[in-house]
């Protein structure tokens, strides 16, 4: 009975190869009586990479492709597609497979964000359709001592943002280990410099434990720090900052909205509108500046008030803080892995998601976690605006930044619809269907990369949890006067990006740069 | 203070008798006399350029903030920007205006270096660069016939 049955399907077979074959429709396998023809199999419809750090690769996996036919194959073209095709790679010297054998293909991973990868590999060949093989994979995140958890969850108790990112930060009593504080929800922001903390977030112990700078005539040193949203007003304190496993001594940090000073602000800083001196007002336990610089007002720092003051009991006076004197970039003070930071967040889907955890990484090049990855390119900014170049739209936008501390890509166009004023999501594009385009980021170097984005209506697309947007996006008025492209956090989703600070260099780049 | 000569000059000279030491005021929206008196607070070179249907009055500061205002043919300030290491006086730039950026400033909490209002009546951007601010600020309907908004730089 088995043997009928098998008879009479290799019966049914035939005839259905036959068919085809008379169709012109070949390719299958090779019939005998038929013209020879060439056959493909591949060792695996699936190659699975597992886990893998970020910006490492992984060991190659090989995808066999045997000539199953009768006639030489030949393999016109490997290719990688898929979302995350740029972090996978193929080599292979197949070109002809003659009958019988066959021929390697190597696949290596090089996750260049968090998370999930997957793409599929093609190899187009004379049997016919492209055979493909599915490939994925996971970018793991850098551990260790010179890393911080990073998140996006909409911020502090009382506060609701959008795509504005935390981390963790200890603030010490100079010398201590034990006198210490961890800051939550402390803003992560490339686009500025320095550690600056909210009045009342630091325990009384921690807080009077700090120790006050004093300037000539035993007067405190008093900054104004000016953002778009208002001025935040406070002393300048001496801490230990812990970030991640690593302590830098002795730093300059901002106590904003220490009450002392609250009544000296001088008119040059609060011109700014809005006082931004409560946990509430900021958005934020805290912030850290992490950008290119190593001081936050730099060289010919303004005396006007509107920077650092110094301030007796009762008046206070402009003060030209040599850089020194100024607020630093707390990575900078660290005593390694000090020449830059390291930005590391997953994709995110087109609705958001209600959390979003990253990594910060201390250092570039430093440590076994950290290295430049293969295929990042490293932009040289200006070196003194930290700027690099757009091109979008027809317009050369020459202070371009990437910028964890804006919540959204913001560049001027005039064909993307606006939300409407009494829209939640005001201030930013709300198009009635996803527009994918593009800017050309360019360093000073010479490195050029078209970079594709999409906007989508925010009210249409994101669930009513999202607190990090991935297609969020706004409009700048005047390209010919702001002459910016703000790639903001939803840049950073699903890359690694790279900031080497001021003076140091990254590959044969010498900072500021940026690299991804 | 460096004036360049054009059809403003007499409008400007009886303008500066007039503010003599009043309070600093609203440049947009307002008149001549609070451009000046813009300009004096700031303690910068000055220059005002004509141009077919506005006048454009230029301070830089010794620190080198630039800031433009753009006054029609009826003495109204319909635009500014401004540019520099610091940002200006954006409460007196701004004057009637000040509230609605206040405004804003509260709604978009968190996001520190980039503001926008686009209002019908109101369009502006600020941003707050590592190194530097940029910010314009503007009247639509206020803007004279026959000029390009790409002008107001």
């Amino acid at each position: 009975m088995i043997t009928r049955h098998t008879g009479v399907l290799r019966a049914a077979s035939l005839a259905l190869l036959v068919t085809l074959a008379d169709c012109g429709g070949g390719g299958g396998g090779g019939l005998a009586g038929s013209n020879p023809m060439p056959g493909i199999s591949v060792s695996s419809m699936s190659l699975s990479f597992g886990d893998q750090l970020t910006g490492t690769t992984a060991a190659q996996q090989t995808v066999t492709v045997t000539n199953t036919g009768t006639a030489s194959l030949t393999i016109s073209g490997v290719t990688i597609t898929g979302s995350s095709a740029s972090a996978f790679a193929d080599s292979t010297q197949c070109s002809t497979v003659t009958v019988g054998n066959t021929c390697s293909i190597g696949v290596t991973f090089t996750p260049v964000a968090l998370g999930a990868a997957s793409a599929t590999l093609s190899i187009a060949s004379s049997a016919g359709s492209p055979t493909t093989v599915a490939l994925s994979g996971s970018g793991s995140p850098a551990a260790g001592s010179n890393t911080l958890a990073t998140i996006v969850d909409g911020g502090p108790p009382n506060t609701s943002v959008i795509n504005i990112l935390y981390a963790t930060v200890t603030v010490c009593a100079p010398g201590s280990t034990t006198t210490c504080y961890p800051v939550d929800h402390v803003q992560v922001d490339t686009g500025s410099v320095g550690f600056r903390v909210l009045t009342g977030v630091l325990p009384n112990s921690v807080a009077s434990a700090l120790t006050p700078v004093t300037v000539a005539g035993g007067n405190a040193l008093v900054e104004c720090t000016q953002f778009v949203d208002g001025y935040s007003w406070g002393p300048i304190d001496v801490a230990d900052l812990t970030m991640g496993g690593e302590t830098a001594p002795g730093v300059r940090i901002q106590i904003i909205g220490d009450p002392t000073y609250a009544n000296l602000v001088p008119a040059a800083c609060s011109n700014m509108l809005s006082a931004e001196n409560s946990v509430m007002q900021f958005g934020a336990n805290g912030i850290i500046g992490v950008g290119n610089f190593l001081q936050d007002c730099g060289p010919d720092c303004y005396t006007d008030g509107s920077a650092y003051n110094s301030c007796s009991t009762t008046a206070c006076t402009g003060y030209a803080a040599t850089t020194d004197e100024q607020v630093p970039n707390p990575v900078g003070k660290l005593a390694s892995d000090n020449n830059g930071v390291v930005i590391q967040l997953p994709p995110v889907p087109e609705a958001g998601a209600a959390t979003l955890s990253g990594t910060l990484v201390l250092g570039i090049g430093t440590q076994s976690n950290n290295g430049l990855a293969a295929g990042a390119t490293v932009y040289e900014l200006e070196p003194n605006s930290g700027t690099f170049v757009t091109v979008f739209g027809g317009q050369t936008l020459s202070l371009s930044v990437a910028d964890t501390g804006s919540n959204g890509y913001f560049f001027p166009n005039s064909s993307i619809t606006p939300c409407g004023k009494t829209d939640p999501f005001y201030t930013f594009y709300c198009p009635a269907s996803p527009v994918e385009t593009s800017g050309t980021i360019q360093g000073y170097n010479g490195t050029v990369t078209p970079v594709k984005f999409t906007v989508t209506d925010p009210d249409a697309t994101l669930m009513l949890t999202a607190t990090a947007a991935p297609d969020l996006a706004g409009p700048l008025i005047g390209a010919e006067t702001m002459e910016t492209f703000d790639w903001g956090l939803p840049f950073f989703f699903g890359r690694t990006v790279y900031f080497a600070f001021q003076n140091s260099t990254v590959g044969t780049i010498t900072g500021p740069s940026i690299a991804f | 203070m460096s004036m360049h000569l054009g059809r403003a000059s007499a409008l400007l000279a009886a303008a500066l008798a007039a503010v003599a030491s009043a309070p600093a005021q609203a440049a947009l929206g307002g008149d001549v006399a609070s451009v000046l008196r813009d300009q004096q607070s700031l303690q910068a070179t000055h220059s005002v350029t004509p141009a077919a249907n506005y006048d454009l009055y230029e301070s830089i500061t010794a620190d080198g903030m630039r800031l433009r205002e753009y006054v029609d043919r009826s003495g109204k300030v319909f635009g500014i920007t401004w540019q520099g290491r610091r940002s200006p006086d954006v409460a007196a730039l701004l004057g009637t205006h000040a509230a609605r950026y206040l405004e804003e400033a509260h709604a978009q909490r968190g996001n520190h270096h980039v503001l926008t209002i686009n209002d019908a009546d109101l369009l502006l951007s600020v941003v707050r660069l590592p190194r530097g601010w940029r910010g314009q600020a503007y009247l639509p309907s206020a803007i004279p016939a026959g000029v390009n908004r790409a002008e107001l730089k």
